[in-house]
């Protein structure tokens, strides 16, 4: 079958296959011919098979509306076949179609590792036929209307007995009691240990069960519910009502609209990476899922959040991947510092790392270098480091626990000294991604009592040096010459000032935790703004965040290295307006605060 | 009297039937005295085709190959030494045929030349058989002006297919198997369910 042996060979994920895997390939392959209309895959329906198209044409239907054409070598199914998780697509001959259908692969080749996955065309996105627009906002739905029964089951109820509850309900998962606390039992974990045989079926459930089980609040939305998945890599939580009490269950299949699928199949890619490589290739599906997310209407803030849940994923799968000599025999923890720490982070924004150890050793160095190590990992997935020096291996990111205390007790003490005012508000923005109460370490000194006024005041003068750009009645204040002539430089005059101002508020309060806006609203409570105040430089915020993404998703769209800067003249007329009333509203709480800050701090 | 090979019920969907799409080269196009020298085949079942059950086999002739089959299929006898006589492998056709609808692209030339081998075992071709060659002209897509049986690298490059290594006993019966996919789905527009017996009815109506 020499023709479908070249043809495959040369179409993504089997172009990297030898001969062979080719020939393995190809005895596996049933050749099926749809007329025009006939359903290839239906909705909903576990996929045994993925897909490649041979001659004519498929369409993907979602919700009866046409999203994708796939054409000769376009591939089908293996995302969802990856995931382990149904279509929640339909798709069927647009006209009369020859097809290869194609049992999972990685079953029975002697190299799977080279197939390549990531390298298929991802489609729908990339040739969308059809935005929809009543899409917006849908994700801040409550999940309530998605939440399905529980199925119970007894801890010491036999492994079979549940797989066959299961099944006769037409449920995915059971809940059940242990001695641990609630834990959770799903199709997945009968797939991945009764299947190959490591559980027996006679087994107790709770051997199986995970405890304790993730839960999320009954009235929580939709998208929460969906980063809650995203951040842990799950595709079922236990909806719990006020008092704790576990009220029913929320599936990923539920969620199945598109802004869900694909972060949790980049997530899935990420948990399946075995090595650098892979995992750089989960990773090139990132930037296509951020437009995927703007394209269905996606709050902006909401896309930051799974943005920087996806990249906590792929930091900790690289960590999991590189064995590190010398920090795996130490205990340490890798925290983020920045955006990402804040997780509002942009497409562009690089990853800035810190690194903070337990006890004082003489191997510092080579810790250092171990953490250069895996900082090279991630610029091999396509991670830009941090060009300010913020990154786990520069020996002022990467001190033991009491090193770092003494830093920020000095930066306190002499605010004046040598980039003291810098370190302390990079440091506020950070979030431990492993061991967090070490990590904690790098911000606990927030909250002593040995901060002078000076050295708040001092840090809000610099927060106040970012100004928005108001300067001009008419118009902005642009840049006039050099690359960016007649452009406007978002991030430094939009977003700094609102960033700066909610960090400052995060420092006062001695809680280095939360998002600018969450930051902000916390600065109301505190009787740092007024309420009136918070929610301006929230909306600020919003607008600005939601102007400086669209920029740079348009930028990967059109295969663009994005930047910060925009023209005003290519805003509408409104969204010149609303950012002019932004950036002075912004300056009108800069000034405020600039007069008052001293009797706003808390007793 | 010889014994046919069992054929599915006719009644039988072709959706759940398996066929056995079968292609033969020979040293020459005498139906009396040429023999087989390589055999194709290929099953279909549930209406598709699986890669992995495909058999391509040489036979050793016992005469020479004719000049003109040689430019067809580029098979010398000098390329045949090392293969098995014909009756070595009639058990293996026989099991390929048995229970599955024989199916082939101008299926008379594969009908004359089974018979004929078989006979040595007291043993014949089930009654039906398919023809791709015969399902064309139903379908109109046959150039019927030259007289002769529609090409079949023509006929699926005309429907768009990829043709298998032409003049090539598997790579033929694997272009044939292709076209019954493709004509009996097309079958299917006017008749459902489509049994073994409508595909029989219109192969006869259409035979050359």
């Amino acid at each position: 079958m020499k023709e479908f042996a070249d043809f495959l060979s040369e179409q993504p994920p089997f172009d990297a296959l030898d001969a062979d895997d080719l020939a393995r390939l190809v005895a596996r392959v049933e050749v099926e011919y749809f007329a025009a209309g006939a359903t290839v895959i239906a909705e909903g329906e576990p996929l045994e098979h993925l897909w490649v198209v041979r001659t004519g044409a498929l369409e993907v239907v979602d919700r009866g509306e046409v999203v994708d054409l796939l054409g000769p070598g376009d591939a089908f199914g293996h995302l969802w076949l990856l995931a382990g998780l149904p279509p929640p697509l339909r798709v069927r001959a647009h006209e009369e179609s020859l097809c290869l259908r194609i049992p999972d692969p990685r079953a029975f080749l002697a190299r799977p590792d080279l197939l390549r996955f990531a390298a298929v065309n991802p489609g729908p996105g990339v040739r969308r036929l059809a935005r929809v627009a009543d899409r917006l906002g849908r994700t801040d739905e409550p999940l309530a209307r998605l939440v399905r029964p529980i199925l119970w089951c007894d801890a010491d109820d036999s492994v079979r007995d549940v797989a066959e509850r299961i099944g006769a309900g037409q449920q995915s998962c059971a809940l059940v009691r242990t001695g641990a606390g609630l834990g959770i039992v799903t199709d997945l974990d009968f797939r991945r240990a009764v299947a190959t045989g490591r559980v027996g079926v006679d087994a107790p459930i709770e051997v199986l069960a995970t405890v304790p089980a993730l839960t999320v609040e009954a009235d929580a939305t939709q998208a929460t519910g969906l980063l809650r998945m995203v951040e842990h890599g799950v595709h079922h939580l236990v909806v719990v009502d006020a008092a704790g009490q576990p009220t029913g269950v929320l599936r990923a299949v539920d969620l199945a609209q598109v802004e869900v699928r694909d972060p949790l199949l980049v997530r899935s890619a990420i948990g399946a990476a075995t090595d650098i490589d892979e995992l750089a290739d989960a990773c090139r599906l990132l930037p296509t899922t951020l437009v995927e997310l703007w394209d269905n209407g996606v709050p902006a803030t909401h896309i930051g959040a799974v943005h920087a849940a996806i990249v906590d994923a792929i930091v900790r799968r690289a960590l999991r991947l590189h064995r590190l000599p010398t920090l795996d025999g130490v205990r340490h923890s890798w925290v983020l510092l920045g955006s990402l720490a804040r997780r509002e982070p942009l497409p562009l924004s690089d990853v800035d790392t810190a690194l903070v150890w337990a006890t004082d050793t003489d191997k510092a160095d080579a810790m250092r270098a171990d953490a250069r190590e895996l900082l090279r990992d991630l610029q091999i997935c396509g991670f830009t480091l941090c060009g300010n020096g913020a990154n786990a291996h520069n020996p002022v990111f990467s001190q033991s626990r009491s090193g770092w205390l003494a830093a920020a007790r000095g930066w306190q003490r002499d605010p004046t000294q040598e980039n003291a005012l810098l370190l302390s508000a990079m440091v506020a923005d950070s979030r431990p991604l492993t061991d967090p109460e070490l990590g904690r370490s790098l911000t606990e000194t927030m909250r002593s009592h040995t901060r002078s006024g000076q050295f708040l005041r001092a840090l809000l003068t610099d927060a106040l040096g970012w100004r928005p750009p108001v300067g001009f009645i008419r118009d902005f204040v642009i840049e006039h010459t050099g690359e960016h002539g007649g452009q406007l430089d978002l991030k430094a005059g939009g977003l700094a000032p609102v960033v700066g101002l909610a960090r400052w508020i995060a420092i006062v309060g001695g809680d280095a935790s939360g998002t600018t806006i969450e930051r902000l609203h916390r600065g109301a409570a505190l009787g740092l703004l007024s309420a009136d105040e918070a929610e301006t430089l929230a909306g600020g915020f919003e607008n600005i965040y939601g102007l400086l993404l669209h920029h740079e998703i348009e930028a990967i769209r059109a295969g663009e290295t994005p930047d910060t800067y925009i023209s005003p003249k290519d805003l509408d007329t409104l969204a010149r307006r609303h950012l002019r009333e932004t950036f002075r509203a912004i300056a009108l709480v800069q000034t405020s605060i600039d007069r008052s800050w001293h009797y706003r701090l808390p007793g | 009297m010889t014994a046919r090979l069992s054929t599915p019920d006719p009644r039988t969907p072709w959706r759940e039937a398996e066929f056995c799409v079968l292609d033969l080269e020979t040293t020459g196009l005498d139906l009396r005295r040429d023999e087989i020298i390589s055999y194709g085949a290929v099953i279909v079942r549930h209406a598709r085709i699986p890669c992995g059950d495909v058999v391509y086999r040489q036979v050793r002739p016992s005469r020479p190959v004719s000049a003109s089959a040689v430019t067809v299929h580029g098979l010398r006898a000098a390329d045949l030494a090392d293969a098995p006589p014909i009756d070595d492998v009639l058990n293996d056709l026989i099991g390929l045929l048995s229970g599955r609808l024989l199916v082939a692209h101008a299926a008379w030339v594969e009908r004359a030349f089974l018979d004929r081998a078989l006979r040595s075992r007291g043993r014949r071709l089930g009654r039906l058989v398919v023809d791709t060659a015969a399902l064309l002209r139903a379908a109109r897509l046959a150039d019927s002006a030259t007289g002769r049986e529609p090409s079949l690298e023509a006929a699926a490059q005309r429907l768009g297919l990829p043709v298998h290594t032409p003049h090539h006993a598997l790579g033929d019966a694997f272009t044939t198997a292709e076209l019954l996919l493709v004509l009996a789905t097309r079958m299917e527009r006017t008749t459902r369910p489509l049994r073994l017996r409508d595909l029989y009815r219109v192969s006869q109506h259409h035979s050359a």
